[in-house]
């Protein structure tokens, strides 16, 4: 069986905190493809392979780097993000952010990213964003 | 905290209050060597004033201050470069040395004084590449200046005065830590909280999948299918009380429709009392609209934490002398905005600071004495928040006739917010 559809999700929590992957869960029973990418360092060495995929769902995560960073560079997923679109590469990108920082979600816009989810999220709901993006029509859950 | 707001004030107080008993200049000048407070009416003598006016002789004065001053342990009576006298008293907090108080600006009649600073003068005036006339002049000046005895200078009461210094000094030290303490708590909240929301996005994935499959599954219990949703429900709930933690600490910035009167009058209201303590009167004047008060779209913990940065500020770099001790709240109408604008009398901003008092840590020239009670942050928070309403904010610093300045900042934040996407 082909995918339904190919999603690189980064994230760097999936390992670290129980019940992260279930996120996807959804989407996976649905025939899509699920590849992680855990680190800023893994996705700047494999931004050709982003090319090839349908989606990109970014996290925009806080830094275990150098905390003496200011402001908005604080958060990695951005620096990620735009180095994807400086690669080139025009893929819808669906981000996924515990932060709520005006000045991230101002910059996030400016990068083009197709929408912002808060975290915490249900994976149903989830699973429509990313298919309302792909433009696949999905049943409405209920509550 | 509070304490700060007497620094300017208390520092020019205690350098009139020698100078007036002790009937000799004095200054206080910073650990750069940079005056900081002198007594009303202060100028150099005519030598020191005629030594700084030589090619090299400012740097010289200052090189000579930092190093004769400010690395000097204790209190002694020194011999300047170009041969005047000064008693040295240097100002300590902690281990660090912070300032100095120079005293004096005279010859001192004990003979040992006498020769060195006959000694250093004429060294000054050979070392210098001076035309003949600036010499004569300088020799003359020198000759003129007027001769004291060391008991002329009250030792004690500097010492008291020093003291005095110090407390001030290290009240500001502390305010400045407060202010390092408060940003690193902040963020250590905000890591934090984002922390548990991390782990709550693995817990709402997992029971949500959990009430998912038990709902598609027809041989489940009923009231497992509930305790599933209840359990989902109850993991949002909690979400919900760490976003409003996140609030609280103020990363989250929350637009409502807030009656904007009362927040200006309670801000107002937490400053009165400092100000009336430094004899500062704060009078609030706002435009109502049909006798009510304007409703604003705005996050009410910023704009009360804009309001107080500025009152605050109003208040400390106010003078508190006659009509001078007023600071003025006027709200207007004014548009599709409402202004807000805060004005005293006192401390001014120089024009082409203008914009660059908004940025992270500036301090202005006018400002920078008082400004040591404060890390430079607050106009940059208070642009912060203006910038995040889409509001704009306007500064003024007029001087006036008299001495001080009249200096306004003009907040103008819009009646609704635009919408972001």
């Amino acid at each position: 069986m082909t995918a339904k559809g190919r999603i690189i999700w980064v994230e760097d929590d999936t390992k670290r905190v129980p019940g992260i992957y279930d996120l996807v869960w959804p989407l996976q029973t649905a025939g899509y493809q699920i590849e992680v990418m855990e680190s800023k360092k893994q996705v700047l060495s494999r931004l050709d392979h982003l090319r090839s995929c349908d989606l990109i769902l970014l996290d925009i995560i806080l830094p275990v780097g150098d905390k003496r960073e200011e402001g908005i560079e604080r958060y990695t997923g951005l620096s990620v993000l735009r180095a994807i679109r400086e690669y080139g590469i025009d893929k819808p990108v669906l981000v996924l952010s515990v932060v709520s920082n005006p000045k991230v979600l101002d910059e996030l816009h400016k990068l083009k990213v197709a929408g912002v989810v808060r975290k915490p999220v249900r994976p149903s709901v989830l699973k429509e964003r990313v298919e309302a993006i792909l433009g696949i029509d999905t049943p409405h859950v209920d509550d | 905290m509070k304490d700060g707001f007497l620094d300017i004030e208390a520092r020019e107080l205690i350098l009139n209050l020698f100078s007036s008993r002790v009937g000799l200049p004095i200054i206080l000048v910073d650990e750069v060597s940079q005056l900081v407070s002198s007594v009303p009416g202060f100028s150099f003598i005519p030598y020191c004033a005629a030594v700084k006016r030589t090619p090299s002789g400012f740097a010289q004065c200052m090189h000579d201050h930092k190093t004769r001053a400010l690395e000097a342990q204790e209190s002694h009576l020194s011999v300047c470069h170009a041969g005047i006298s000064n008693y040295v008293v240097p100002t300590v907090v902690g281990e660090d040395i912070v300032g100095a108080l120079l005293c004096g600006q005279m010859k001192i009649e004990d003979s040992s004084y006498m020769d060195e600073a006959q000694e250093k003068h004429k060294r000054f005036l050979e070392e210098n590449q001076l035309s003949d006339s600036d010499r004569l002049q300088l020799a003359k000046l020198f000759e003129d200046t007027e001769v004291y005895s060391l008991d002329q200078v009250n030792i004690d009461m500097l010492e008291e005065f020093r003291t005095i210094l110090e407390w001030i000094y290290r009240t500001s030290y502390y305010y400045e830590e407060t202010i390092a303490e408060r940003e690193q708590l902040e963020r250590r909240l905000e890591e934090l909280t984002h922390e548990m929301q991390i782990r709550l996005q693995g817990l709402v994935a997992q029971s949500e999948n959990l009430w998912f499959v038990m709902e598609q599954r027809r041989d489940t219990r009923r009231d497992f299918k509930r305790a599933a949703k209840r359990l989902l429900d109850s993991i949002e709930a909690f979400d919900t009380m760490i976003q409003n933690l996140g609030s609280f600490m103020e990363s989250t910035y929350r637009l409502e429709k807030i009656k904007i009167a009362p927040v200006i009058h309670n801000s107002c209201r937490a400053y009165r009392t400092i100000a009336q303590r430094k004899g500062v009167k704060i009078k609030v004047d706002l435009e109502l609209i049909d006798g009510k008060s304007p409703v604003l779209e705005i996050s009410r913990l910023h704009i009360r934490r804009m309001l107080d940065n500025l009152v605050e500020n109003a208040v400390k770099y106010s003078y508190s002398m006659g009509r001078s001790g007023t600071v003025k709240v006027t709200g207007r109408h004014s548009g599709a905005f409402y202004s807000i604008a805060i004005q005293n009398l006192g401390v001014g901003i120089y024009e082409d600071e203008f914009s660059k008092i908004f940025e992270k840590g500036y301090k202005g020239r006018l400002a920078r004495d008082a400004y040591r009670t404060g890390a430079g942050m607050g106009l940059y928070i208070v642009k912060d928040i203006v910038d995040k309403h889409f509001g704009k904010i306007e500064v003024s610093s007029i001087k006036q006739r008299a001495a001080p300045y009249e200096t306004t900042f003009t907040v103008y934040l819009p009646y609704e917010q635009p919408h972001r996407r």
